[in-house]
């Protein structure tokens, strides 16, 4: 059972490149005694799987794994999609008995705390942490960032949205919230982040960038150049350039989000190390996190003012690979030294 | 004391000339670089562009257009704000600057996520240095390239509401020039989600006095 000590425990956490998928899964991991930035900040990859997208603000490609998973690649980290089949909040309410926080798959245009409220419909997440005979309190980091009670009614609204298409968010909406919510949970020993530990989540994080993509999942840097030469080659304006740049937007909220919560993980180790290899090898990874913004904006205004710079867009995507090969030569380093300290 | 005077191709700026304990600032007017809304009035929501979403800062929390204002000690002039603009979008825009010596540039600049890119200075005898400049996202309010917030707005305008308890940041940047030359252009990265408001180079007390100033 959720009690009043543990509902203190719910925290916000989020970070300005980060979405409601990392900072949900955050407030969860936190609420069970876990830190987010070791959890989701040590994995760091590039995968992409054509027409696996979906118009959700925590898309993440993560098949064959879970999502949680898939970002916790380390850590026994995992979770469930649920789809709740009765009409009521039971499913909820069963799993905050049981001590779970549930994370929940809503539309913001009918959260009253939304700056989308009744403007315009988005797929979110937001973590559901007390359910009362009036009330649902939801906890959502997300600027303006709410936690706290809002009427049952409200969320049900939301959470069984169809969330329709929609021209005021051609990015999130078009993505029915379905009544899921995801469960996720830490099912396992949790590794200590020592030396040893560090330097090998760095040696894995470079081997996966540096081998070739396999099957139908672009991945690595080899997978990126192929991705973003693709998306480059498209006729600017043209009806499969803009579904492109939809997917662009979509699939790299979340991967530059965890670029920079990588260099953040590297960074705050090498303060607690005092190690500058670390210290140095986190500026790389924010460089390789900064270079998405130059993509990914660039991509965007093509898709929504029709600002087309096709030039622009390949010299950032040209810019964006240079910055990750820098970064992996020396996270190469960087692994060697933390080794020899350890 | 201050005077106006234009550099090479007619750019008119505003100098405050240094004493020996205190830096000379040279406030670049870049009105006729506007190319971008990324403010608006209450009555004119739809026009922001400061990102994909369409927001944009609300201009009755900002300076009037044309003052000349203050930040963290640096002083600058607020660009003539109108419907056609009222920041540089980066594009490449060349900014020519009258012919000198300087230590610092200081920016009020904005940002869809974080920018990092490279503001090119060149000089008289045609070096170009790539200076690294990088600009914290304008909605989360963390400076991740350790910026000074130069505004701190209590709510944020969407296309069709005010949306109130909403902060946005406007930042204070500065990029150093380590070149001991003569500059007379900056060229801004390629980089639609950097927004320039404002710019004054600063020279520094020790540069001067290097340089034979007395007073």
């Amino acid at each position: 059972m959720i009690t009043a000590d543990s509902l203190d425990q719910v925290r916000l956490w989020t970070r300005d490149l980060g979405s409601c998928l990392h900072g949900t899964m955050a407030t969860v991991l936190l609420h069970d005694g876990h830190d987010p930035v070791t959890v989701l900040g040590a994995p760091w990859e590039f995968r992409r799987k054509a027409g696996a997208w979906t118009t959700e603000e925590y898309y993440y490609h993560a098949s064959p794994d879970s999502l949680a998973k898939r970002l916790a690649l380390y850590h026994p980290f995992s979770s469930t999609w649920h789809q709740s089949r009765d009409a009521g909040l039971g499913e909820l309410r069963d799993a905050l008995a049981a001590g779970v926080l549930p994370i929940a798959a809503v539309d913001n245009f009918h959260l009253p705390f939304r700056p989308a409220f009744h403007d315009v419909h988005a797929a979110h997440l937001l973590v559901v942490y007390r359910i009362t005979d009036t009330e649902v309190f939801v906890s959502d980091a997300q600027p303006p960032a709410f936690q706290g009670p809002i009427p049952i009614a409200d969320f049900l609204a939301s959470w069984g949205s169809a969330n329709p298409a929609d021209d005021g968010d051609v990015f999130f909406s078009a993505s029915p919230s379905d009544r899921r919510w995801l469960h996720a949970r830490m099912r396992g020993e949790v590794p200590r982040p020592d030396r040893e530990w560090v330097a090998a989540a760095i040696r894995e994080n470079v081997a996966r960038y540096r081998r070739p993509s396999e099957g139908d999942t672009l991945s690595g840097v080899e997978g990126l150049r192929d991705y973003l030469d693709e998306l480059c080659a498209l006729p600017p304006g043209s009806g499969a350039a803009e579904v492109a740049l939809s997917e662009l937007y979509v699939i790299s909220w979340n991967i530059q989000a965890q670029a920079g919560l990588h260099a953040e993980f590297l960074r705050r180790q090498g303060v607690e190390w005092r190690s500058p290899d670390l210290a140095e090898a986190a500026a790389r990874v924010d460089a390789v996190a900064h270079g998405w913004t130059g993509v990914r904006m660039t991509g965007a205004h093509s898709r929504v003012w029709d600002r087309h710079r096709p030039a622009e867009l390949r010299e950032h995507s040209a810019e964006l690979l240079r910055r990750l090969e820098v970064a992996l030569d020396q996270l190469d380093r960087t692994a060697d030294a933390v080794s020899r300290h350890a | 004391m201050s005077s106006q005077v234009s550099s090479a191709p007619g750019r008119v700026v505003r100098r405050l000339p240094a004493t020996t304990t205190r830096p000379e600032f040279c406030l670049i007017n870049i009105d006729d670089l506007l190319n971008n809304r990324a403010t608006s009035g209450v009555d004119e929501l739809t026009a922001g562009r400061v990102n994909a979403w369409g927001n944009s800062f609300p201009a009755e929390e900002l300076p009037a257009p044309r003052t000349v204002i203050e930040v963290a000690g640096i002083p600058f002039v607020w660009p003539d704000a109108g419907a056609d603009g009222d920041n540089v979008r980066a594009e490449g825009q060349v900014i020519d600057v009258p012919p000198g010596r300087y230590d610092w540039i200081y920016l009020l600049a904005a940002s869809e996520r974080r920018s990092e890119d490279v503001l090119w200075v060149h000089y008289d005898d045609g070096y170009a240095d790539p200076l690294r400049v990088g600009v914290s996202d304008f909605l989360d309010g963390t400076p991740a390239f350790g910026e000074e917030p130069a505004f701190r707005t209590a709510r944020m305008h969407y296309p069709h509401h005010v949306q109130q308890g909403l902060p946005t940041t406007m930042w204070l940047s500065r990029i150093g020039m380590p070149r001991r030359g003569t500059a007379q252009a900056l060229r801004l990265p390629r980089l639609v989600a950097l927004h320039v408001f404002a710019v004054t180079l600063v020279t520094g007390v020790d540069v001067r006095l290097a340089d034979g100033a007395t007073a």
